[in-house]
């Protein structure tokens, strides 16, 4: 027996400490998951020892593997062994292991509760404050439900130690088991007058905490706070009141008002950043609430913005952030008192980190006007070309479509400049924006009537340049640009100066590289263009046939059967037998009448006329008959312009034609008088919902990273709007001239 | 509320880290994994302490060669939450005299009792230094 004791402890001498085990594993990085399984066989047979030092050692050990990330959850018993030691090292070593693995759904931890208790309750100040940080871990709603009255009696405890300890656990007990708040609740209240600072700033943590998910409960405390508010120094105490005011003033709208002038005078006389930010913040809070009709709101509004700028101008970048976050929030108020910082906050988009690039960007679409708008969109472009690849880029793109076309594009002056602004965006690289890009196009184009021209000509110069455009692998942004342009210059094709020009190189643009969609809208916008043209060419006739036949054999439906449809067509035009003539002018009057862009609420102008009910059955139900007519009509309005005279005919009783296209007349008459009229569009054309079915995919095709941007020679830049013109940027320019030639000669000879 | 509380080495070792919010061992092991991905790319000269992180916010410093880490809802204060990090540094720093990173890995259930001085159940505990030193050179001589 004695001897066993003996090599017992002999065996003892050779465990491994704490210490030992953190060496060994440094040691050993190279087998580490072989010698820490060693260990763990060593720590198992240490925990099946009955002396409890030797458990503690283990536990300790397996505290520290659990920190690497193996799971120590089979020697749960064992932790509680080592807790419930006498010991106060052994058991801390004990509450450790627990509040790293235990949790709410342990089940070893129903053993402990009574272990817990005995040890709140405890003499020891220090082992009840080791047992409550413990406890905040792995407080399960059973366990919160036991204990929730030996920790309400330690609020009344001699010790401010544990009185601090037990209000924050109490928040913990709340959460797990809410019934308890209701009796806890007046205790908490008395600790917010506690002498000792520490618990009174613990009380008003909790407090604010919980004031935070049900404010109303809580606003009969305001006056208190109020008190402590004025009276106090401590600044984490003070920053969590006037949080906690912040999300009380919605609430109390004459709360708001009292709480103005003491926020002010801390604005002033605080030194503390971190507090000052929280005035500030509140104080924006408090007058969004507040309705505006005081005068001393815009004193304090702009004392904030003052304020904030100190913040933005300061070099600390943490200052920088929060100060442009505030200015965020003070932009949905009141915008003017912010417009008048628009530099600082341009300049802050030169700023190296993102994060505050960002913000100022969103800072920036608040405060657009009609005069500053060019400056921005210009800023926001060179700042594009500088950030290349990244998602940075991309929020530009979206934030510069976003503020033109603001409100209908109330701030655009000159929409020459914007569909240059377009263009030259779709020439830049990658992104996954070119679906918004081509739908801007098409808006503008077809809106602004008076600027159908310029924008055709642009397009049908980035069809013919469209070959360069794929191939430098911007596939993403340029092939959606050249759905918008081809369907613009088909549908506009009698604005075109060279249309068997354009057809050519539509034509020429139509590749398999394509996506489908894209293909569809050129097959059916080459033969519109066709239709137009005056005369017949042989040339383009055959070119049309061979590029129609190769089309016919696509894997993509849509496109075979447009393919299919208009080589059909081709055909029986070209043929001479036919009177090519006469089938002309047919096909023409296929494209013949403008789309007019149809407004949301037309259908309901037009008088329903007497004797139809339109929820009467046309046809005995069932319902199929009913989908066939619906499906059939779809087919029918391919080829037609759709408006109401058609729709009308439909209908069992139909209303004069005359009136109707006297309604029509009437109307438009009334919008070509109004020069500032813009034609709503909504997508009703068929072509263009036939289109749409497709949807704008992304493509997920890898860019290839060009440096050298392109410059087309025909397209318009942007700057040329711009009366400033250095002489730097003409050399840019032909600097882009010499470039563009090198890539477009080496991309030939790639062909 | 602070939700988590991480210490990390530049290489990604977690050498503490302190759950005040209920995680499994699953998320946990995730979420050690991201955070060491957003805060080590960080330039600390030039990038602000605070990173969006879901709909919570990671208020972060680098001392030397760790990351100290803290998980904050949307609506805290981050720049008092920085200063509460401070704290904590400076009390670890005045404990083990010149703090390494080796003192918090042999060390490390010292490092937790002193961080259950300053923070918790995820709020701020107490910011009297005096007081934490004096409680903590008491638990010194119990050992």
């Amino acid at each position: 027996m004695a001897l066993q004791k003996v090599k017992g402890n002999l065996e003892r001498m050779f465990d491994k400490n704490l210490t030992d085990l953190v060496r060994g594993i440094r040691n050993n990085r190279d087998n580490e998951g072989k010698y820490i399984a060693q260990c763990l066989e060593e720590i198992k047979q240490e925990l099946r020892q009955h002396n409890i030092a030797v458990k503690a050692n283990a536990v300790s050990k397996l505290t520290y593997l659990q920190m690497l990330g193996y799971d120590i959850s089979w020697a749960g018993f064992n932790i509680i062994e080592v807790m419930s030691s006498t010991k106060f090292t052994e058991k801390r070593i004990g509450y450790l292991a627990a509040s790293q693995s235990f949790h709410q759904d342990t089940e070893v931890l129903m053993l402990a509760t009574n272990m817990i208790r005995k040890d709140l309750n405890s003499t020891s100040q220090y082992e009840a404050g080791l047992t409550l940080s413990s406890l905040s871990c792995f407080l399960s709603p059973d366990l919160a439900r036991d204990l929730a009255n030996d920790i309400m009696s330690l609020l009344t405890s001699t010790k401010p130690y544990l009185r601090k300890k037990g209000v924050l656990l109490l928040y913990k007990v709340f959460l797990r088991y809410p019934d308890a708040l209701r009796p806890a609740f007046p205790r908490l209240k008395e600790k917010l007058e506690d002498p000792d600072p520490g618990v009174q700033s613990a009380a008003v943590n909790v407090i604010c905490e919980l004031a935070r998910k049900n404010p109303k409960n809580y606003l009969s405390l305001a006056p208190t706070f109020f008190k402590l508010m004025t009276s106090s120094t401590n600044n984490w105490m003070l920053i969590k009141i006037i949080k906690l005011f912040g999300a009380l003033t919605p609430l109390e709208p004459r709360l708001g008002k009292k709480l103005i002038e003491p926020l002010t005078n801390l604005i002033h006389s605080t030194s503390a950043m971190s507090l000052l930010y929280e005035c500030i913040n509140t104080v924006i809070a408090v007058l969004i609430s507040i309705s505006s009709g005081m005068p001393n709101h815009a004193a304090s509004i702009q004392l904030c913005v003052q304020k904030l700028r100190i913040l933005i101008e300061d070099s600390d970048q943490n200052l920088k952030y929060l100060g442009l976050l505030a200015m965020s929030k003070i932009l949905k108020t009141s915008p003017k008192s912010v417009a008048s910082h628009k530099d600082l906050i341009m300049s802050c988009l030169d700023d190296p980190d993102d994060s505050i690039r960002l913000r100022a960007l969103d800072l920036l679409s608040g405060m657009v006007s009609k005069k500053n708008l060019m400056e921005i969109v210009r800023k926001l472009m060179s700042h594009m070309a500088k950030a290349e690849g990244t998602t940075y880029r991309d929020e530009l793109l979206t934030k510069i479509l976003e503020i033109c076309s603001q409100n209908d594009y109330q701030y655009i002056s000159n929409f020459e400049w914007y569909v240059s602004v377009l263009v030259e965006l779709s020439q830049m690289e990658g992104g996954s924006h070119g679906g918004k890009l081509a739908h801007q196009m098409m808006d503008v184009a077809i809106r602004v009537e008076t600027i159908r021209p310029f924008a055709i000509e642009q397009m049908s110069l980035l069809i013919e340049n469209s070959s360069v455009l794929l191939k430098s692998g911007r596939h993403t942004s340029a092939a959606e640009v050249l759905y918008a342009a081809c369907w613009l210059v088909g549908e506009f094709s009698d604005l075109l100066a060279k249309p068997r020009q354009a057809l050519v190189s539509m034509l020429q643009g139509l590749s398999p590289q394509l996506s489908p969609h894209i293909q569809a809208t050129f097959v059916h916008n080459i033969l519109k263009l066709y239709s137009r043209l005056e005369e017949t060419d042989s040339e383009i006739d055959g070119m049309i046939l061979s590029k129609l036949e190769e089309l016919v054999c696509s894997a993509n439906l849509e496109v075979q059967e447009r393919a299919s449809t208009a080589l059909q067509l081709v055909k029986s035009i070209s043929n001479p037998d036919l009177g090519e003539e006469g089938l002309r002018k047919e096909i023409q009057v296929l494209y013949g009448g403008e789309l007019n862009p149809v407004g949301p609420k037309a259908q309901k102008k037009v008088p329903v006329p007497e004797g139809l009910d339109l929820d009467a059955w046309i046809n005995e139900p069932p319902a199929e008959s009913e989908e066939d007519e619906e499906i059939e009509e779809n087919l029918a309005q391919v080829f037609f312009k759709e408006d109401e005279t058609d729709r009308a005919k439909k209908s069992p009783t139909e209303p004069s034609e005359q009136e109707l296209a006297d309604m029509r007349a009437q109307r438009i008459a009334n919008q070509s008088s109004n020069p500032n009229y813009l034609k709503s569009y909504t997508p009703t054309s068929p072509s263009k919902q036939a289109a749409s079915l497709n949807g704008v995919d992304e493509i997920g095709i890898q860019p290839i990273d060009l440096d050298v941007p392109l410059y087309i020679p025909g397209l318009k830049s942007a700057d040329s709007y711009f009366n400033i013109e250095s002489s730097r940027e003409r050399k840019h320019k032909k600097k882009k001239k010499k470039k563009a030639k090198k890539v477009e000669s080496s991309s030939e000879e790639d062909d | 509320m602070i939700h988590f509380l991480l210490i990390q080495n530049r290489q990604g070792k977690t050498r503490l880290s302190k759950w005040y919010s209920p995680y499994t061992d699953a998320e946990k092991l995730d979420t050690k994994a991201q955070v060491h991905k957003l805060v080590a790319s960080r330039d600390q000269r030039q990038q602000s302490n605070f990173v969006q992180y879901g709909d919570q916010k990671i208020v972060y410093r680098r001392y030397a060669g760790l990351f100290f880490c803290a998980c904050l809802d949307a609506a805290d204060n981050e720049l008092a939450y920085l200063e509460a990090i401070h704290l904590f540094v400076e009390l670890l720093d005045g404990f083990f005299g010149n703090v390494c990173e080796l003192d918090l890995v042999f060390n490390f259930w010292k490092v937790y009792a002193i961080l259950d001085e300053v923070l918790l159940a995820g709020e701020i505990e107490e910011t009297n230094t005096k007081v934490i030193r004096a409680r903590l050179e008491y638990l010194e001589k119990l050992e």
